[in-house]
């Protein structure tokens, strides 16, 4: 699905990530975990191509296509979702006009008529159940004025309704509580299929309780430093990130 | 020694100008002339006209040319009353004129200090008075269609009177590359516990300059509402004086307006609070783009003894370009001291963040920002109660974007 190959980005003038590779497959749930500033936020960042990053290295393929050749709005054209780790307020936009402007702008990348009016309302009413998200909710101005699990219950919400191949979660488990985690979490799960994947960006292995992956991997100073299974992240939780660093040093 | 007499402006001007055909008293066409005699256009030392030039007047030929404006849109429903004015003239045989006042025995003179005034006055091609009576509720629009380049100078009197409500649409379509001089003025009467809401759209061609006014006065009990839309044209200034001269009065200014290209836009508006227990709110908001101008001046005055007022007031613009300008200037003066006011201006761009937000959900970058220009334009198009106005300026804001 998608392949990252020693990937160097930087932000004025900063290298921040330095050679991260990373492949993902199909019906696969990949975990990054790691230290603040490790660039975790920034994988999220170049997958989406926010143009303040600079690539002076690498490559990036998701289904057959040079990833960094395109503008956002092509990526998510293609089938790439970002669930923000602080999604933004929009007043005056509303939630389920801009999906229906999002969506019909996706189907007609890709050749498909628009949604009728019909079947996107019986599409909002389908996937705002799965993150129970206030029908009310739903139809409100972009975010403005949601509490922060609200705010991340609808990025799972519009990730539902545009159904991408690739989803890349940045940090949705900040600031929520056990409860709303729980929604998030069953939410995702819900979305998983044999042909779509997940990468899970993370600090903490709580949300891993609940969104189960296939790997994790530690990204620490740019790169990824250790790839294991969900243990993994029980032994992290457990020990800390310090001796990872220890060993990337010795290493 | 002999005084050297040199043209001016206005002399100049006057030239292109045939006068008016109505009849006007001699000492009408004195105080007229009082005014425009030995008297330049207004420069950027005087206040009022700090950020407008108008001196491009005198570039405009007024000579007629004609240009085909694809579709002389009508705003209004079919149970309103239409009255067609058609480079600047009414005409008779497309509109329907019972009880509107279009034969004069003599027009009335200016009411204010206004060498444009003075020159609508001197040079009116239609004077028309609408009157709405209790119990009639009637919506009339005039439709003016400018098709030739020249000069349309209306002079307009609105009477709503005791306990009766009204709705005007002033309807100002120009074709595409129109070229003229519109010079509008239009006097209000609100009566007690009458109620008033104007529509003024200014749709005009992309060389006119579009220059009018509004006298407007409200007696006791009374609500007056007028919606702003300048639209396009080279250049557009509107100076809306309220007096509100009776107690418990609401008096509500809304503007919404699109600028790209080299147009310049200047909203100059007062309000008078001469009187207790009143309210007023308005609310100006625009969109600048490519190397367009916008102005805004609000006054809001509260006299001495009129207490308990609320007045508010703000004008937000987006400037969508680098080349874009705005000079904006809310202005408060209060005297009495038991009031509630707030004014307010700002000047930004468009979210960033939001515009990215979107374009990760798949929105092209033209769609997301026409987005959020609609939302951001939105806060002002609810307030107007008029659906056929609302969903035209919704249709037009969407044309700017995709032309």
């Amino acid at each position: 699905m998608i392949e990252i190959k020693n990937v160097h980005a930087n932000i004025e003038g900063k290298e921040i990530l330095k050679g991260l590779t990373l492949t993902v497959n199909s019906g696969e749930v990949h975990a990054i975990m790691g230290p603040n500033g490790a660039g975790k936020s920034t994988l999220a960042s170049i997958l989406a191509g926010r143009e303040e990053f600079e690539i002076t290295e690498g490559s990036v393929t998701f289904e057959g296509e040079d990833l960094l050749e395109l503008d956002t709005e092509e990526r998510a054209h293609a089938g790439l979702f970002l669930a923000f780790q602080y999604p933004v307020e929009i007043p005056g936009v509303s939630n389920v006009n801009f999906l229906r402007t999002a969506i019909n702008e996706i189907r007609d990348a890709r050749g498909e008529a628009p949604i009728s009016a019909k079947d996107f309302m019986a599409l909002v009413r389908e996937k705002s159940k799965i993150v129970e998200l206030d029908s009310k909710l739903a139809s409100r101005a972009v975010n403005e004025g949601f509490s922060g699990g609200e705010k991340k219950r609808n990025e799972i919400f519009q990730m539902a309704m545009l159904n991408p191949k690739l989803a890349v979660l940045d940090e949705t488990d900040s600031g929520l509580d056990i409860d709303a985690l729980r929604i998030v979490a069953k939410g995702v799960n819900s979305l998983k299929s044999a042909d779509n994947a997940s990468i899970v960006i993370t600090h903490y292995q709580r949300l891993l309780d609940y969104i189960v992956p296939d790997y994790v991997h530690v990204l620490y100073d740019g790169k990824i430093v250790k790839t294991g299974n969900k243990d993994l992240a029980l032994e992290l939780e457990e020990k800390g990130y310090d001796w990872i660093k220890e060993e990337t040093q010795v290493g | 020694m002999d005084k050297v007499l040199t043209q001016t402006k206005f002399d100049v001007l006057r030239t292109k100008l045939s006068p008016t055909i109505f009849p006007i008293s001699d000492n009408s066409i004195s105080k007229a002339e009082a005014l425009l005699e030995h008297t330049d256009f207004p420069t950027r030392k005087i206040e009022a006209w700090k950020y407008t030039n108008v001196n491009g007047l005198n570039k405009l030929l007024l000579d007629g040319k004609s240009s085909a404006l694809t579709k002389p849109n009508s705003i209004s429903k079919e149970t309103s009353k239409k009255v067609h004015i058609i480079n600047g003239k009414i005409s008779k045989e497309h509109s329907d004129l019972a009880g509107i006042k279009t034969s004069w025995n003599e027009l009335p003179s200016i009411c204010e200090e206004d060498s444009f005034d003075a020159l609508n006055l001197l040079y009116c091609t239609a004077a028309i008075e609408l009157t709405f009576k209790d119990g009639e509720n009637k919506t009339i629009e005039l439709i003016f269609e400018n098709t030739r380049d020249t000069a349309i100078f209306p002079r307009i009197f609105i009477s709503c009177k005791e306990s009766a409500k009204g709705t005007v649409i002033l309807n100002f379509q120009g074709a595409e590359k129109n070229a003229s001089f519109i010079n509008v003025s239009t006097f209000v009467d609100v009566e007690e516990n009458a109620h008033l809401s104007i529509h003024k759209i200014q749709k005009n061609g992309s060389e006119t300059f579009d220059l009018q006014r509004e006298y407007v006065n409200q007696a006791a009990n009374s609500v007056f509402a007028i919606n702003t839309f300048p639209l396009s044209g080279r250049m557009t200034r509107n100076d809306l004086r309220i007096n509100v001269n009776g107690s418990n009065c609401e008096t509500f200014m809304n503007g919404a307006y699109t600028l790209k290209g080299k147009s310049h836009c200047d909203n100059h508006t007062t309000v008078d609070h001469k009187v207790a227990h009143c309210y007023s709110k308005e609310l100006y908001k625009g969109v600048i783009d490519d190397r367009a101008t916008n102005v805004f001046n609000g006054k809001v005055f509260v006299r001495k003894d009129a207490q308990k007022i609320n007045a508010f007031q703000s004008n937000a613009n987006i400037l969508l370009s680098e080349t874009g300008s705005v000079n904006s200037k809310p202005e408060l003066e209060i005297y009495a001291d038991d009031v509630k006011c707030s004014h307010g201006s700002t000047t930004g761009q468009l979210d960033d963040e939001a515009i990215f937000y979107l374009r990760s959900r798949g929105l092209s970058e033209k769609s997301a920002k026409e987005l959020l220009v609609k939302a951001f334009l939105g806060e002002v198009l609810e307030e107007v109660d008029n659906e056929d106005v609302r969903s035209y300026v919704e249709e037009e804001i969407e044309k700017h974007f995709s032309t």
